[in-house]
């Protein structure tokens, strides 16, 4: 642990996602000011003690509602990648031991996933399904399983042929075992990894839906939508851009760094 | 003694039909035997190790011939039949003990793994097992071992694990795929005591794969000789080591340094890289560099010709 603490990137990475996660726990039980209330007087305030982050135009404190929505952005954000992990695992792992007929037909499958432009896609399954957080997650989730299932077969495709591996095929271990207990722990960093880009780059994506309207609806609170409310007023009240288009950022950049950090530590073994 | 192992005409390549990397190999291990197997680098002899073991990459392809054990041919078993026959009857060591342990789980939960798949004892008794087996291959410290990883072990102490965790099973046949190449001289000639107690103890026939002359004739009773996929000489140990008739054998003993010839040129034969050409055609492997080649050698392949009891060569010499 201490060598990863020493690099750079993954302590400053852990150190923003640590407390921006912080912020989303918190806000389950405690939030300065209630978001949904209106307050007509005090539209549009620059940031001030009572204020940090300022009010929107409707009176609503901005740090209240970006923390309101930093629940939205984690839960979104984990589970698509909690999906996209478990499925991308599974089926690289299959593709890459078992081979033949089952890696070329899925290889296909995701080559096509990968070749479908991703906004298009989320387009789509939203329309059709409608725009909630559960249709979210499924979208994001099923956009990230190309990478995972890339990794995990490559990796099991060169670990096929280690002498503990055949060892163990000689002992009788069955497939699932050896799949699951003895190669995956082996093969674990770069889809820790990867876990880790994937979370930042859902983040950013649940953000570009729901500025498109894709994503979640009110009342839902969301960053993505909270940006596109604040384009409007730009030149009004700037703050209100500013901080939510920083958070975002912030989130994106923290496990970006997080990501980079393990992987410096990867390749100087 | 009846035989245990038989290899019929065993033909195989990895590429393509024309470039064979085993042609016609005959070989025979009978009940409690210790088989040598002695061959140079590219000579076939981890690819037979491996046939027998069904463990051959899948891009490899069997041209003819029969593998039988137990008068079973077992190239014809299903997968799941012979997964029960390998690592219970058949096992097998590799070279690099190191790298045949799982650096993320601890040993004797590696150990443990081929009890529970074919012997059915509950986990306290397989464990004592474990341990006993350890004892008696003579790790000092076998509790200590059980619970370390492989990165804190030894190589020796590595291949002593890879070794109980071959017999554990009583297995009839052992096939140890060079495994003393990896480690020191000292340490190699404790690895062949204890197979050759094994072997001894538990009647277990043995099939002793190496490019190392001497080692060979530490351990086997009967030795083959292997050259670019071709057995060229087979026999009982004192007729190999002192009697050998082939060309490739006599340049292979003659290249043992000897304390008589101390200060005096090793005669080792004047050979160039492999020729390619050499695999593809049936014909003696040897004919490119043997000193003792005729026309003939570039027509056909010499049979199998016994020249006296337990003693056979395929060259047109005799």
């Amino acid at each position: 642990m201490k060598k990863y603490l020493k690099n750079f990137n993954f302590t400053c990475g852990l150190i923003i996602v640590i407390t921006l996660f912080l912020m989303c726990i918190i806000s389950l039980f405690y939030i300065p000011y209630n978001y949904t209330e209106m307050n007509y007087e005090d539209i549009l305030q620059s940031p001030s003690i009572k204020h940090i982050f300022g009010t929107d135009n409707f009176g609503r404190d901005i740090f209240s509602r970006i923390m309101q929505g930093s629940k939205t952005t984690f839960l979104i954000s984990f589970f698509s990648v909690l999906i996209s992990s478990t499925i991308g695992i599974f089926l690289g792992s299959f593709m890459g031991y078992y081979g033949g007929i089952i890696d070329k037909v899925f290889s296909k499958f995701i080559d096509v996933l990968m070749a479908f432009p991703s906004i298009l896609f989320a387009l789509v399954i939203i329309s059709v399904l409608g725009s909630n957080i559960t249709n979210t997650i499924i979208v994001l989730g099923i956009l990230s399983v190309p990478r995972f299932a890339r990794l995990t077969r490559s990796s099991f495709i060169q670990g096929k042929n280690l002498d503990y591996v055949k060892l163990a095929k000689i002992k009788g271990v069955s497939n699932f075992r050896i799949i699951f207990v003895h190669m995956l722990p082996n093969f674990k960093m770069p889809l820790i990894i990867n876990a880790s880009f994937s979370f930042a780059l859902n983040v950013l994506s649940e953000a570009g839906l729901s500025y498109l309207g894709l994503g979640i609806q009110p009342p839902e609170p969301s960053w993505g939508r909270m940006l596109k409310e604040s384009q409007n007023y730009l030149q009004q009240a700037p703050w209100y851009v500013f901080f939510t288009g920083f958070i975002i950022f912030i989130l994106a950049l923290g496990f970006n760094l997080l990501g980079d950090g393990i992987n410096d530590i990867l390749e100087e073994k | 003694m009846n035989k245990l192992l038989e290899v019929r005409n065993l033909s195989l390549t990895f590429s393509d039909d024309d470039n064979p990397v085993l042609k016609n190999v005959n070989l025979e291990v009978k009940n409690g035997q210790k088989v040598g197997l002695v061959g140079e680098s590219g000579s076939g002899k981890t690819t037979l190790g491996l046939s027998i073991s069904r463990l051959l990459p899948s891009k490899s392809k069997i041209l003819g011939g029969e593998i039988f054990f137990n008068d079973s041919n077992i190239l014809k078993l299903s997968e799941k039949d012979f997964n029960n026959l390998r690592g219970n009857e058949i096992s097998i060591i590799f070279q690099d003990p190191m790298n045949s342990l799982n650096p993320l789980m601890k040993i004797g939960n590696q150990v443990i793994e081929i009890i529970t798949k074919n012997l059915k004892i509950d986990k306290k008794s397989a464990k004592n097992l474990v341990l006993s087996t350890f004892e008696s291959i003579g790790l000092k410290d076998p509790e200590y071992v059980y619970n370390s990883y492989r990165h804190q072990i030894s190589g020796g102490m590595c291949q002593r694990i890879l070794i109980s965790m071959a017999i554990i099973c009583k297995p009839k046949f052992l096939i140890a795929d060079e495994p003393t190449t990896a480690l020191d001289v000292t340490i190699q000639k404790q690895i062949i005591e204890i197979l050759n107690k094994l072997s001894k103890e538990n009647n277990m026939s043995l099939l002793f794969i190496s490019h190392d002359l001497a080692i060979i004739n530490n351990i086997s009773d009967y030795i083959y000789v292997i050259y670019k996929g071709v057995i060229v000489e087979h026999g009982k140990k004192e007729n190999i080591m002192f009697k050998c008739k082939h060309p490739y054998t006599k340049q292979l003993i003659n290249s043992i340094p000897k304390m008589e010839n101390k200060g005096k040129k090793l005669s080792v034969s004047n050979r160039l890289e492999i020729n390619n050409l050499d695999y593809k055609e049936y014909l003696c492997p040897f004919r490119s560099f043997c000193p003792n080649k005729i026309d003939y050698c570039y027509k056909q392949m010499p049979d199998e010709l016994e020249i006296e009891n337990e003693h056979y060569v395929r060259c047109f010499n005799y």
